[in-house]
């Protein structure tokens, strides 16, 4: 039963912590703009924190570069387990278009794990939202739910990635290559 | 003394509110997972920074003035909030304890 109430707090209250690894903060204004009474991430209990201690989730946008790699990972470090980390963009993703530059070595998960892939440049809100409560469906089975009725509804292929999708897809675009 | 003369004593008070603080702090360490100290994790958040700690030499010839005031504050308060019945021997010894403190601070 507490294990049961301990997940249902987690699931309830994501508090988040916004990383700019490099980004050219397009992203990171589509983030603000979720969190925003539009699109409404807080709706969720999602809380922007101002430090990576008191955050559950990392939403880290932007290509790693060398000269951020360093600092990325002690910030990960930083965090207190359990932890997530979601990439938003197209460069979090991949480093796409700066990759392969001499000094960008790749999307988030070229530096920390990575749990969640939102993908676009910029990222939608409404694709962050989706990103983050496909998060929450893995902790709590009632939001798990609503992402399947919301799955059933409309068409959300592309909208965001599982860790296990995005290897799917780079080994589709090797193979294809 | 009665049970809840007992109950409500300050000793006892002062216990039971560490024993209060202390359980939410276990039954929060009970549910938190095992805690990993790796890499930066102890390190201060300064966005990633590395940030060295600074030390600097404790100055205590600075704060002469402080201290002097601060010990003599001290012990005129206790002396003059103590009651008229207090035996002089005990308010003489605490008078002499200050100046030996005082004493033993600036002995250099």
């Amino acid at each position: 039963m507490l294990d049961g109430i301990v997940k249902w707090a987690r699931a309830k209250s994501p508090w988040v912590c916004h990383l700019n690894c490099g980004s050219c903060n397009g992203c990171d204004i589509e983030i603000v703009a979720a969190l925003m009474p539009r699109f409404d991430l807080e709706r969720f209990g999602v809380l922007l924190e101002g430090t990576p201690r008191h955050a559950d989730v990392l939403l880290a946008t932007g290509p790693v570069t060398r000269q951020i790699k360093d600092r990325v990972i002690r910030v990960y470090e930083q965090v207190p387990d359990p932890k997530f980390v979601i990439a938003i963009g197209t460069c979090g993703i991949s480093g796409s278009p700066f990759y392969p530059g001499y000094n960008v070595l790749g999307g988030v998960d070229a530096a920390i794990p990575v749990n969640m892939y939102v993908p676009g440049c910029p990222a939608r809100p409404d694709a962050i939202a989706y990103g983050a409560l496909k998060l929450l469906a893995t902790l709590d089975p009632e939001i798990d739910a609503v992402v399947k009725s919301i799955e059933a509804k409309y068409d959300t292929t592309g909208l965001v990635y599982t860790p296990e999708e995005m290897d799917d897809l780079r080994n589709q675009e090797g193979a294809a290559s | 003394m009665t049970a809840s003369g007992m109950l409500y004593h300050p000793v006892t008070v002062f216990a039971l509110s560490l024993l209060a603080g202390w359980a939410v702090y276990a039954f929060g360490r009970a549910l938190a997972p095992a805690s990993r100290v790796v890499g930066g994790k102890l390190k201060t958040y300064a966005c990633g920074e590395n940030v060295e700690g600074e030390s600097f030499p404790t100055a205590y010839h600075l704060y002469h003035a402080a201290f002097i005031f601060t010990l003599l504050d001290v012990v005129a308060l206790v002396i003059g909030t103590a009651t008229g019945s207090a035996p002089l021997m005990l308010v003489s010894a605490y008078v002499l304890v200050g100046l030996i403190a005082i004493i033993i601070l600036f002995k250099d």
